[in-house]
This record gives structure tokens, sequence and C-alpha cells, in this order.
């Protein structure tokens, strides 16, 4: 029997890799209206560009309706850069975008935790009397506790406030005084590491509070807070 | 017009809201200028009843019945139609006081039946219907 604490726990951020290399992950731009294929799609080529590089990637998908969906890789290919949109060969107006984000493990994570809640739809009739519910939408959130330090330019309570904190646009400009860059989405995974493998929450968030206390005797660190967007990705701590 | 043809009862689902609204007999005021009123009760049936059902975030499937009742049954506001009992559950009293029938009145849509989608799978409809007499 094996127990976990606060020793097996971490926390890890996807970040754009700047070097070009293989697709590490993919999502349909435009998925395609009223295609004729139907059924499963192995290893469809993919045409880069005009001037993008890269090359090799194959996708697998399915077409249902006339559109594609369930999206995977089946050759990664290389040379691709993140963000790169590609066509996909043969399905008119098909496009998919690469993603070159690896997960980096975050340093001075104190703690991390993370709920979630179901609301309730009542279904309750008259001459009932106690009441029944349906199930409603499903909500994550969680919070990050993580140290804030020096050490050689690198920062990871930095670079996570950075995800919600923008400076403002135009200094010196009164007109655009409330204008800044708007906060990003990240991707989060909360792993539980079970020897050297990690089960894992993973999930895209919205980072949505970030707060910092100084304090005599202190340590300082920021404190964040996410809401999940959508449903996970990977729930793997629950196998 | 109207028709003779009979419809299919309101599909008998039993309501998590509901109001009441009794009517009328059809009663004229007649005020003279100095303000002193005089009413004359044309008749010895009250009418006018509204009934306003709330069903709330049932399945698509029994949502889909009410809107089908609307469209194929009763052609609309067109023909008059029956509620079935679940529409009164809760309702310690005689029906009839809740109802339109005891005074020679029928249901009628008084408007098209109203759907929320609150959830993939889930709706709430709320209808209302107005009693109107036979034209007998």
């Amino acid at each position: 029997m094996t127990f976990y604490s606060g020793q097996n726990g971490r926390m890890e951020l996807y970040e754009p890799t700047t070097a070009t290399g293989p697709a590490l992950s993919v999502a349909f731009v435009n998925n395609g209206q009223q295609l004729t294929e139907t059924g499963a799609q192995t290893g469809i080529a993919t045409t880069v560009q005009t001037g993008d590089s890269g090359s090799g990637l194959t996708v697998d998908f399915e077409v249902d309706e006339g559109e594609c969906e369930q999206l995977t890789i089946n050759t990664p290919g290389s040379g691709y850069s993140d963000d790169q949109v590609v066509d996909v060969t043969g399905f008119a107006d098909v496009t998919v975008r690469i993603f070159r984000r690896e997960a980096r493990r975050l340093a001075k994570v104190a703690s991390w935790q993370i709920q979630t809640n179901a609301a309730t739809l009542d279904t309750t009739t008259l001459g009932d009397t106690d009441s029944t519910s349906a199930y409603g939408l499903r909500e994550s959130s969680g919070s990050a506790r993580i140290f804030y330090y020096d050490q050689g330019g690198s920062n990871d309570c930095a670079v996570l406030m950075k995800k919600l904190l923008k400076v403002r646009n135009n200094l010196g400009d009164p007109e655009f005084a409330g204008v800044a860059d708007e906060p990003e989405l990240v991707r989060l995974k909360l792993d539980v590491m079970h020897g050297t493998t990690a089960k894992c929450f993973e999930f895209v968030a919205l980072i949505t509070s970030a707060s910092m206390v100084m304090g005599v005797g202190e340590v300082l660190a920021a404190d964040i807070q996410f809401k999940v967007q959508g449903a996970f990705e990977k729930l793997t701590v629950l196998n | 017009m109207t028709t003779t043809t009979t419809v299919p009862d309101l599909p008998d689902l039993v309501p998590s809201s509901r109001g009441f609204s009794a009517g009328d007999y059809p009663v004229k005021k007649f005020q003279a200028q100095n303000g002193a009123e005089v009413r004359m009760n044309y008749g010895n049936k009250r009418y006018g009843m509204t009934l306003s059902l709330g069903y709330a975030n049932i399945p698509d499937a029994d949502a889909r019945r009410f809107l089908e009742h609307y469209d194929e049954k009763t052609e609309g506001t067109f023909k008059t139609f029956a509620i079935g009992p679940n529409a009164r559950d809760g309702w310690t009293e005689d029906n009839k006081w809740l109802g339109a029938h005891e005074w020679g009145c029928q249901w009628r849509y008084a408007g098209p039946p109203q759907l929320t989608s609150v959830y993939p799978g889930r709706s709430s409809v709320q209808i209302q219907l107005y009693a109107a007499l036979n034209n007998a």
C-alpha cells in the first residue's frame, strides 16, 4: 500500500518551445463542412502553408456527419514551430494547428489544491415532499502557493503571475491608461509522483487571482487561484 | 369556426410550478356620471380562467411532447383540449376549483409553449392556458 504526501507533489506548466521540431499536439482550426468522406481516416498527410517550414506530420481523425473530429497525431514529423497551422491534404478547408508546448516543472511550489463541484438542477415537482435533483454543470477550480525567488534570472512564481498581470500599453500616454494585454490561458499539470511516473490532473485554466503578502518573518510567496477551462484533459491520478 | 375533433390531453407531467387565475362571469359595468355603478351579469358561467404551468429541468424528450402537442394536436391556439390529473398534483382540494370544465369551459393554449434549454438534454418549459366557453 502506498500513501502520498507533499514530497510526491509537483506542478507543471506547459510552455511553447522556441526550437522547431516534431508536432507535440494538434487541434483543428477548421474541421470542414459537408465532407463526403466518412469514418476513420488514418495517416492523412499535411501540407505546410506558404512561408512555413516543417514536414512529415500525418494525422488520424474521424469524419462524422461531414465534419472532422477526434484528431490525433499519427507521425509527428519534424521542423515545425509552435502555433503553426497546416492544411490537411485532400480535405478541403480542413486545417490543423500544431503545438510545441512541453510541460516544465515549476520550482518552489509549496502546495497545490484542486476541487470539483457539480451544480444541481432542481427537478422537484408539485406534490413532492422531498426535493429531487439532476446533475448540472461541473466546475473545477484550485489554487497553488509558490515561493518567490531569484536564481539566475529564473523565477517560476513570476512566470505564472505574468499570465494574469500585464503592464499597460503605451506608457506615458494617458489616453491609453486603461489598455494592456489580456490575461493568458495556461495549461497546467498537477502531479502526484509515483516513483518516476506522474499521476496527474492536466487541464487548461484561467488564472483568476494572484496575491502576494510581504511580512516580517515570512518568505515571500504568491497565492495563485485558477479556474479550469472546460473538462480535464487528463486524469491519470484516478487510474 | 369551431372544431369537434377530439384532441389528446396535455402531456400529463407533474409541473414544478403552477399559477391559476379564476376568470370572471360576463359582468358589464355601467357607471353614471355621479359615479354610481350598476353591474349586469349576462350569463351564468364563469369563463376566462388562466392556468400557467412550469416544468423545470425536464428531459428534452418530455419537453418535445409539449411542442408536439401544441403543433400537431392542437394546431397552436386553435383547438381546445383537456388537462390530465397530474397538472393539479399537490392541490389537496377538489380539482374543479383549479379547473374550467365545471363551468362549461375548455382549455386552449393562450400562446406558444416557452422553452428554455438549461443543460444538454434538459430544458424548462412554461405553458399558458386560457379557458374559453364552449360554443354550444
